[in-house]
């Protein structure tokens, strides 16, 4: 994947992270480029996470996996 | 009066003067110039007029046995031109009874494919509301399954719980 030095990567949780926990978002978003990280706190997404970064989107939240079921359905 | 005169002379008159000779020629010529004169005078004009009306009769008769061969002619004909109006009003009715019922037969095919097309138009509507409806139960069902299971994951979602998830997920995500 291509470098984006200058992005942030936006994610997504539904509760505070712990300092452990920010790490290793932080690690994996620097894998993918990113600069830092922008947190946004979103009860609603009931658990998991979602990161964007730049135009990708990777959902791995609870409401996302719930939103996948009903589109099964 | 005449006759009377006459006989009282002939009664008077003897035998001998009566049958003289020259009185029997006289008599006799008077016979036959009466006998010419009544033929002349009378029974020829008698003869002729007779011969006249019979000819007239006959006229008559040939005239009214024209005018009678003339009608039966006409009833001959009238009978004829009756018969075939009896015969073209019998086609003609004919006809008219078969249009009628070709008209029928098509008013009821019309009416049965009318029905039977609204039936299946009925059909299909009923069809697509059922699939509509059907797919709105589904839809609030997954609805109400997913405010349901957010309700509960929401509830018994520890912060351990996220945590492990989110680690996971970043676990994944790594690995592709």
């Amino acid at each position: 994947m291509a470098k984006r030095s200058d992005s942030l990567a936006k994610v997504t949780l539904a509760r505070e992270p712990d300092a452990e926990l920010r790490e290793k978002i932080s690690a994996f978003v620097r894998k993918r480029g990113c600069t830092g990280v922008c947190y946004t706190i979103d009860p609603k997404i009931v658990g998991g996470i979602i990161i964007g970064i730049g135009d990708t989107i990777l959902d791995g939240s609870v409401r996302g996996r719930l939103e996948h079921i009903k589109q099964s359905l | 009066m005449l006759m009377t005169i006459f006989q009282s002379q002939l009664l008077a008159t003897p035998l001998d003067e009566i049958i003289d000779p020259s009185s029997i020629i006289f008599h006799l010529i008077a016979l036959v110039i009466l006998t010419v004169g009544l033929y002349l005078l009378l029974f020829k004009p008698v003869k002729k007029m007779v011969k006249q009306r019979q000819e007239k009769i006959r006229k008559i008769e040939k005239e009214n046995a024209d005018l009678n061969e003339e009608v039966k002619e006409m009833k001959s004909s009238i009978e004829l031109v009756l018969s075939d109006a009896k015969k073209e009003a019998a086609v003609i009715q004919e006809n008219a009874v078969k249009v009628a019922n070709q008209k029928a037969d098509d008013i009821v095919a019309s009416a049965r494919r009318q029905a039977k097309s609204m039936v299946e138009r009925t059909e299909q509507e009923m069809e697509e509301e059922y699939r509509k409806l059907q797919e709105d139960i589904e839809a609030q069902i997954a609805d109400v399954s997913l405010a349901v299971a957010e309700k509960v994951l929401g509830r018994k979602l520890t912060p351990e719980d996220d945590k492990k998830l989110i680690e996971e997920c970043l676990a994944k995500w790594s690995k592709e």
